[in-house]
């Protein structure tokens, strides 16, 4: 009898509540179709936003490519002159040990022999000959004295040895004779040719500097999902100090002036003034000393091309901040007046307060100059200023580098 | 040779035919022939253009279901202002994931379920702040009336239900109403099993209180008159 009372009463509700007439309401729909609106507009913005980043990186890209082409010309004559060692590597067994009697002698001199010539590096030149071969490998050396050089005889190298590449001046070619010298002359002699060479051809191992690099350059400002964003700018210079190879660490301070328009909502100020009517809006202009705190890893790296990552975090010092409150219908603040003005001077430090991330690519423009472009995020780690909002930048930064 | 199942082959032959007309086979970007037993041609047009954004489709859309998801919302809801809230949320929800929707089952039922959810999500707080209590203590305390099995208009039963704490009131809308299991309860409210049965217990026994009062009222007012 409980049970069937209870279903009565679910049976009352069910059949009551189901038969529900609405007739439709206008306004509702209105409500809906701007909040669909916004949510198109945002979207069109995260698409433009992130084409622009991606056609940012693109750039960044095909900037290191093009200025790296010297590099990639270099790379490829030397993966050619590696070619012929390897093709012959199977015609030898692993562990024979090779007699340079029975590989003919290439003078370099000679055309038709393997030495590859760059016009673009007129000095520098890959050459692997079986003298180099013998040298390098420990075989009987004492055989070469007594082999029989004949300088005219040109052949093509062969030869299954592990030859290193070896850079080859062609202008102070050594002549040598093995029946003149002796043969431990020979190889010191031959050693600190290659050696003193080598240096100066291979690009000289130089030691990283510090630098001071001017910066300026666009960003745009936003409080996050308030989906409107503001062109702001920044000055500065930072300084940067190597650690380790590839790794640095930059210290620096930009001056920015940051513009941006938000809802009153995404404000909480610390102390909230007392307000009869809430503002619909705020624009705020805040002058602000930003001190990014760095760690710059160099991912790729030419002779005169750089390509780095970076992260880090910044300081903010609010030097100066300026709301404009505005209100929909005049507000409170009687007669026409539709916006209120609210300064603060010197009030919020924000220190590590937002996290720093950017990719920067520089053109070394001679021994101590440098330029490059560098796209930059910055997220806030903590509330920024008098409304403790959530302020976004994502700009471009130009940089002028001085080696110290 | 295995021969291939004809599922209409089962079907009377009329049933056969009204399935095999109202089944509409749509283009949908690049899954092709979708069968769609209950959605008529005119829906299949509106849901194409929600799905390409199509401002004027999410308004017929909206006009189609406006009614039924209303009833829906106002059900679960404190009162008409949030169910006007939960109203545009769920709309939000269905415009932005129907490209998600499963053509196989019929669009009212998965309108209805994102309404039920985003109700759930709306009082999610306070319906989890349900307390178990013994059902066995409430078996007794229900006292049941033969007039209330007299109908009772639609303001007046939604009356009832909004004076409903969320806790009660969702557990009773989904158990007596939608028809949800008190497992599928606990599941969609994150509460024990027991305190589902509980408050769906002590929902009743409020509402059936309600409904008594309610018809003593109108027949004090029908003595008068």
């Amino acid at each position: 009898m409980m049970e069937k009372d209870k279903n009565k009463i679910d049976e009352i509700f069910r059949d009551g509540l189901s038969d529900a007439k609405f007739d439709f309401d206008e306004s509702h729909w209105h409500d809906i179709e701007f909040r669909l609106d916004k949510e198109r507009q945002s979207k069109k913005k995260k698409i433009v936003v992130l084409a622009a980043l991606a056609a940012a990186i693109a750039a960044v890209f095909a900037v290191f490519f093009s200025w790296n082409g010297d590099l990639r010309l270099i790379n490829e004559s030397s993966e050619r002159t590696t070619e012929p060692v390897s093709a012959h590597k199977e015609a030898i067994p692993e562990n024979e040990i090779a007699d340079p009697l029975d590989y003919p002698i290439v003078d370099p001199k000679q055309e038709g022999t393997r030495i590859l010539y760059d016009p673009k590096q007129e000095k520098v030149l890959k050459l692997q000959t079986a003298i180099e071969a013998a040298l390098l490998q420990s075989i009987r050396i004492v055989d070469i004295g007594d082999a029989k050089y004949t300088p005219g005889q040109v052949t093509s190298l062969n030869t299954a040895f592990s030859i290193p590449k070896m850079q080859y001046n062609v202008k102070t070619l050594p002549s040598f004779s093995f029946k003149a010298d002796p043969v431990e002359a020979t190889a010191n002699r031959l050693a600190s040719i290659y050696q003193s060479k080598g240096d100066e051809i291979i690009a000289p191992l130089q030691k990283e500097r510090s630098a001071i690099n001017f910066l300026a350059g666009p960003d745009l400002t936003s409080v996050r999902g308030a989906g409107k964003s503001s062109l702001s700018e920044n000055i500065g210079l930072a300084y940067s100090y190597p650690v380790t190879k590839g790794l640095s660490v930059s210290v620096g301070a930009t001056y920015a002036k940051k513009n941006y328009k938000s809802a009153y909502k995404f404000y909480t100020p610390s102390n909230p003034p007392e307000l009869t009517q809430l503002p619909s809006s705020v624009s705020a202009v805040c002058d602000v000393i930003d001190v990014p705190l760095t760690a710059s890893y160099t991912v790729l790296k030419s002779k005169k091309v750089k390509f780095n990552v970076s992260a880090g975090l910044s300081s903010y010092f609010m030097l100066k901040e300026k709301y404009t409150f505005d209100y929909e219908g005049g507000g409170s603040y009687g007669g026409d007046k539709k916006s209120a003005v609210y300064e603060v001077n010197g009030e919020n430090q924000h220190i590590f307060g937002v996290a720093d991330f950017s990719i920067s690519i520089e053109k070394k423009i001679n021994d101590k100059i440098n330029v490059g472009v560098k796209p930059f995020v910055k997220l806030p780690l903590t509330g920024i200023g008098y409304g403790n909002v959530d302020l976004e930048s994502k700009g471009v930064a130009f940089t002028l580098g001085v080696s110290l | 040779m295995r021969r291939k199942k004809n599922i209409f082959c089962r079907q009377p032959f009329e049933l056969s035919v009204r399935i095999r007309l109202n089944t509409i086979f749509i283009k949908r970007k690049k899954q092709y022939r979708v069968a769609i037993p209950e959605v008529d041609e005119k829906s299949i047009h509106i849901i194409k253009g929600c799905i390409d954004g199509d401002r004027r489709a999410q308004k017929d859309l909206y006009t189609l279901y406006y009614a039924m998801a209303l009833g829906i919302c106002l059900r679960y809801s404190n009162n008409r202002e949030d169910a006007i809230g939960i109203l545009n949320e769920g709309f939000f929800k269905v415009f932005k994931n129907i490209s998600k929707y499963d053509y196989q089952k019929p669009f009212s039922v998965w309108i209805k379920k994102i309404m039920t959810n985003t109700a759930i999500d709306f009082y999610r707080a306070k319906i989890r702040q349900g307390i178990l209590v013994d059902v066995a203590m409430y078996e007794q305390t229900i006292v049941y009336d033969d007039t209330i099995s007299q109908k009772l208009n639609y303001e007046d039963l939604l009356a009832m239900v909004h004076q409903l704490p969320p806790a009660y009131r969702t557990v009773f809308n989904l158990y007596a109403i939608d028809g949800y299991g008190h497992e599928e309860i606990s599941d969609m409210l994150g509460i024990a099993i027991g305190t589902s049965k509980s408050n769906l217990h002590k929902a009743r026994g409020r509402l059936a209180e309600m409904v008594k009062n309610q018809r003593a009222a109108c027949g004090k007012t029908e003595e008068k008159t």
